[in-house]
């Protein structure tokens, strides 16, 4: 994968230079806002890493006149400011993500590896937590060698469970995704739901937050603990 | 001394001194006046008693003409006796009281006295003209002249306490009307200095409320034209002071930047060697990691404190606290904590920052988290109390000892410095953003007597310091 690197903090970007070259890139770097522009307007790359303060050329002006020409790769911004709304103008410029720093490699590289995926179309056919493998399309759970047929609501639950596994999500999240905005549902639809989840993945694979949510317990989830 | 005082004092002495001050030159001017009128009345009395003395002269002994005189002019003994106090026209109309303040003397061109209503016996020395005389204890206003037709000698007098008291009660009426006016004038200076007071009062109330995240110029339109230019100082120094804040806002997003560059180098390049030391450098990432938080808070904590922009939404406080747990329940659950949340809300609609109020309550609950053993249960309450709401994060860690809590809320402060990993401003971030919203936070004991600690903050429904602004 060729990628642009825009970083002008030398020390940092030798760093990140080394570290994506070690994953078999092809990493270019550049220290300033005009440069990468022209390096974005007349070259080919599948990724470009840019941070939003830059002499010369403005990051955000960066990812505006990259895309009014049309130039579809992906984006991902770094900032070091920390403040919602530079995020949003950033993803409103027409970034595809952004990360704060300071970071973690892993959390860049997952970063990376999502928006390619997202970019190149691949749809991702399975969810996959641990031992656990949906395919929502349709809605075919499988858990180690067992394999069933979620009714809809459990599937909408466990989707979005499974989507972000380890996080707490809330019951006003989770019933949204069930009912939309319409509050129809009996107050312990969710619970039932839930209930019957749990029959099929293992007790302690979801995890409940009292008063507030429930959680997907990636461990749990791979150690396969049966009911 | 306050500036009505000081004028009630300053107008209601002035206008008590020029009374005084007209009343004695009245007094004097009356007295003058009124002394004129009266010598010439008694010039004029004797000028009728010598028309009759020389009328009755040419018919007349001089032993009748003294008897006639006194049987007109000397005064029956009633008017002697009895108190001066009495009616002025007597009784029966025999005569006015104030008659026996005039008498009549006559003498003979031997200098006989033949009539003497004044019974002074004073022949002796008889001089025209006006003078001062002492008889029967009073001074009395004397006017003498002698006949020159017929030799007798007339003399009239008047008591002096006549005049005395006429020009003391014209001099009374003049004074009294403005003695009696000073209170009613104090009162009417008391409220015009109330009414053109009032601009200044009005310039007040928006001073008192201003916060360092809400300040405007104050209104020198309403101003009254003495203050307007302490008005506009104090305007110019607000603009200042705002400049001020800014800076100190932009520099608290520079700091940011520059900090986090560098760290995140630092980082990244610990990251990189960590494979070769684990040991060594997984140490040196969790330092990096610290000072990352540490910077995150102090940011935070001055963008709070210089009162950055906030403008406020109304949100509901349930899914705040909501999120806030869930966005740090795994962290709890790793360490198997397990938090809890009773709502007994369920929708408690707030004007809030957002994300503020997610920060305050995830400082709480890290805070918890830290100093909570495994396997204890995180209690978060959400109860309506007044104008607002109540939350309550309660652990059952050891607890903060009473004379302890407010230095835990102040900042750099860690009780117990072998629990590593806070940087001391988690309290104090919580509680500035609770100040900030209109609402307050203390450090308490648990209501069930458990050991362990019980943050409890209150926050209003309608925060006053950031409605104002929408």
């Amino acid at each position: 994968m060729r990628i642009l690197l825009t970083e002008d903090d030398h020390p940092l970007a030798n760093t990140m230079l080394s570290m994506l070259r070690d994953d078999q890139n092809t990493v270019d770097w550049v220290d300033d806002g005009q440069q990468a522009l022209n390096a974005l307007l007349n070259e080919s790359f599948d990724l470009a890493i840019l941070d939003l303060t830059l002499p010369r050329v403005d990051g955000l002006d960066i990812v505006r006149q990259v895309r009014e020409q049309g130039v579809e790769l992906p984006i991902i911004i770094l900032t070091a400011r920390s403040e919602l709304t530079e995020k949003l103008q950033g993803l409103d410029a027409g970034a595809d993500d952004y990360l704060t720093k300071p970071f973690a490699m892993s959390e860049l590289k997952a970063r990376i590896r999502a928006v390619t995926r997202r970019r190149s179309g691949t749809r991702v056919s399975g969810l996959k937590v641990g031992r656990l493998v949906l395919d929502p399309d349709s809605a075919q759970l499988q858990v180690g060698t067992e394999t069933f047929v979620l009714p809809r609501s459990e599937l909408q639950i466990l989707h979005y469970l499974m989507r972000h596994p380890d996080q707490v999500a809330t019951r006003r999240r989770l019933e949204e995704q069930l009912y939309g905005w319409d509050q129809g549902a009996e107050s312990n639809a969710l619970e039932v739901h839930v209930h019957h989840l749990r029959r099929r993945l293992g007790k302690q694979a979801i995890r409940t937050v009292r008063g507030v949510g429930y959680m997907l317990d990636s461990k749990a989830a791979s150690e396969g603990q049966e009911i | 001394m306050s500036l009505t005082r000081k004028l009630i004092l300053l107008i209601t002495s002035t206008v008590f001194m020029i009374t005084l001050i007209a009343a004695g030159w009245g007094f004097y001017v009356s007295n003058h006046q009124l002394d004129e009128l009266f010598d010439a009345e008694l010039a004029q009395s004797t000028r009728i008693v010598q028309g009759l003395v020389e009328h009755l002269s040419s018919t007349q002994s001089i032993e009748q003409l003294a008897f006639t005189l006194s049987k007109t002019l000397e005064l029956p003994d009633v008017l002697f006796q009895g108190d001066e106090e009495e009616d002025e026209i007597l009784p029966d109309g025999a005569g006015h009281k104030y008659e026996r303040k005039i008498a009549f003397e006559v003498w003979s061109p031997d200098q006989q006295p033949v009539l003497d209503t004044l019974r002074a016996n004073d022949a002796q020395g008889l001089e025209p003209g006006f003078a001062w005389q002492e008889a029967a204890g009073y001074q009395w206003r004397t006017f003498t002249m002698r006949d020159t037709s017929t030799g007798f000698w007339i003399r009239t007098a008047q008591r002096e306490d006549v005049r005395d008291e006429l020009s003391q009660e014209i001099a009374l009426g003049n004074v009294l009307p403005f003695l009696l006016a000073l209170p009613l004038l104090a009162i009417a200076v008391l409220a015009s200095i109330q009414v053109s007071f009032k601009p200044l009062r009005k310039l007040e109330k928006p001073v008192r409320n201003m916060a360092p995240e809400n300040i405007h110029p104050l209104d020198d339109r309403q101003a009254p034209k003495e203050v307007a230019g302490l008005v506009h100082a104090v305007n110019g120094l607000l603009r200042r002071l705002n400049q001020a804040l800014e800076r100190e806002r932009r520099f608290s997003a520079d700091a940011a930047h520059e900090l986090r560059t560098p760290l995140a180098a630092l980082r990244l390049n610990l990251e990189k060697v960590y494979g070769d030391n684990p040991e060594q450098y997984g140490d040196l990432i969790q330092a990096v990691d610290r000072m990352v938080h540490l910077v995150e808070q102090m940011l935070l904590l001055s963008r709070v404190d210089s009162g950055a922009q906030f403008p406020p939404e109304h949100h509901n406080l349930s899914a705040i606290l909501e999120q806030s747990i869930a966005d740090v329940a795994p962290l709890a659950l790793k360490k198997n904590i397990e938090p809890v949340l009773q709502d007994e809300t369920g929708h408690s609609l707030v004007s809030c920052h957002s994300a503020l109020i997610n920060t305050l309550m995830r400082s709480l609950l890290a805070n918890a988290i830290q100093y909570s053993p495994p396997h204890t249960i995180i209690t978060t309450n959400l109860v309506p109390a007044g104008e607002g709401y109540a939350i309550s994060v309660c652990d059952q860690g050891p607890g903060i000892p009473a004379e302890e809590r407010e230095r835990a809320l102040s900042r750099f402060v860690r009780l117990d410095q072998r629990k590593g990993g806070g940087a001391g401003l988690g309290l104090a971030i919580a509680r500035r953003i609770a100040e900030l919203h209109g609402g307050h936070l203390i450090l308490a004991d648990r209501a069930d007597g458990q050991p362990g600690l019980c943050v409890q903050v209150w926050l209003p429904a309608r925060c006053p310091a950031l409605t104002k602004r929408s």
